[in-house]
């Protein structure tokens, strides 16, 4: 399974500080503050890397195999999604 | 506490005014009796004992002295936020307020001028501290780190008006363009108050902060400095609640529409100002993890809820969005 497309929802904004990012859902009215590999995540998902590159990304900064990667990379996908701040388009293959 | 607009027009021109929103979103110029009679009973109901007006330049509105008499009978007493150069029906009628029912915070940089009040202008604030006396509270607005502080000394011995200095940032409207402070401006500008502060202190003068400094502004060398000269110091960002003439509730000016509530007369006729504020407060709420600086939050102050990270205006301009 992977991600063919990743949008970032409108009414989703973003602050990138120091050690973190803060992301708020303006029609929920609630935050998220992301570090480490999700706050790296958020950052590439900005520049609209496609998703081939985002695992690439995510297998080098998670020291990890290509299954592993695309594991987590899915999950954190899908854990957005379910929050509200990404839609996903999800395929087999 | 809770500001009502009473009048949007000015005649000052101000490059840093944040209140300028309200002269573009078509708000009615002036408040009418019949919704000022309104507000009086909002500010009753909600137990608050001050009718504070701001506007635009509230003296301009045509019946100033009829709203200032009709606070009074209410048992409020008044606060105005002017430029001072007030029509003299205004400042007669403030000038027959006893002095502890009416304060008049006098922007002493106000101006037609992007560099400043003339000589007139000043001279003519002087004179309306002076005949305001103790009712008379000076303000400054920093727009620049180039900035002068001791005219207002000489102008407060000269006046006998409140022995305080009422200090602002020039901060920025969300969605306009005025000319403000920015954040990497603010430590030097911190370094000259604390410089100003003991002098001030030694002419009997204590200086106020207005919302959004910050903490960081100052080492804690100066911040002992402050402290030894008494200013009333605060670091924070939080809503008063400003109530405009068509009867929306906002932040602040500098935010304008942003997180603003839009009452309908009926909800006027019944809310609280408190519950406004609480309301307002949560919808700004999740932004406030965040602060002007990307250091702010993880900042040990920030943490401790002794500085609140700097105005929420500034801070929202942080934050970034996917363009559709």
């Amino acid at each position: 399974m992977r991600a063919q497309g990743i949008r970032i929802l409108p009414g989703i904004v973003w602050v990138e500080d120091r050690s973190q990012t803060i992301i708020v859902n303006e029609n929920a009215v609630s935050s998220r503050v992301l570090t480490g590999y999700e706050g790296a995540l958020w950052t590439w998902l900005t520049q609209r890397y496609p998703y081939t590159r985002l695992l690439r990304f995510s297998r080098l900064a998670l020291h990890c195999t290509a299954t592993k990667a695309q594991e987590q990379l899915l999950c954190t996908l899908q854990e957005w999604q379910r929050l509200g701040l990404v839609e996903l388009e999800v395929s087999n293959g | 506490m809770a500001n009502l607009v009473i009048a949007t027009p000015c005649d000052m021109g101000c490059a840093y005014c944040f209140a300028a929103e309200l002269r573009r979103n078509g708000d009615p110029p002036f408040i009418s009796l019949a919704d000022f009679d309104s507000r009086l009973n909002f500010l009753q109901r909600s137990g608050i004992p001050q009718a504070r007006f701001i506007g635009g330049e509230p003296s301009l509105h045509p019946h100033f002295p009829e709203l200032v008499q009709r606070a009074r009978q209410a048992g409020l007493s008044v606060i105005v936020f002017s430029h001072g150069l007030m029509p003299p029906t205004a400042l007669e009628c403030l000038m027959a307020l006893p002095p502890e029912a009416c304060t008049v915070l006098v922007n002493m940089n106000a101006s037609n001028l992007p560099t400043g009040p003339t000589h007139q202008e000043h001279a003519a604030r002087i004179e309306t501290l002076r005949l305001l006396g103790s009712r008379a509270l000076p303000g400054y607005t920093v727009t620049s780190p180039a900035f002068d502080l001791t005219f207002l000394l000489s102008a407060i011995q000269q006046s006998a008006c409140q022995q305080k200095i009422r200090l602002g940032l020039a901060n920025p409207i969300l969605k306009g363009s005025n000319h403000f402070l920015h954040p990497r401006q603010y430590r030097f500008v911190g370094q000259k108050i604390a410089s100003f502060a003991p002098i001030a202190a030694e002419a009997g003068v204590r200086l106020e902060f207005d919302c959004g400094f910050v903490r960081c502004m100052f080492d804690n060398r100066e911040m002992d400095t402050l402290i030894r000269a008494h200013v009333d110091i605060g670091f924070h960002c939080s809503p008063i609640v400003e109530i405009t003439t068509s009867g929306n509730a906002l932040h602040c000016f500098a935010l304008g529409s942003q997180f603003a509530l839009q009452l309908e007369p009926r909800e006027m006729c019944a809310c609280l100002a408190a519950d406004l504020r609480t309301e307002i407060v949560q919808r700004s709420a999740p932004y406030r993890l965040a602060g002007i600086y990307r250091e702010c939050s993880n900042c040990i102050f920030k943490e401790r809820d002794e500085c609140s990270g700097g105005c929420l205006s500034h801070t929202l301009r942080r934050f970034q969005r996917v363009e559709q």
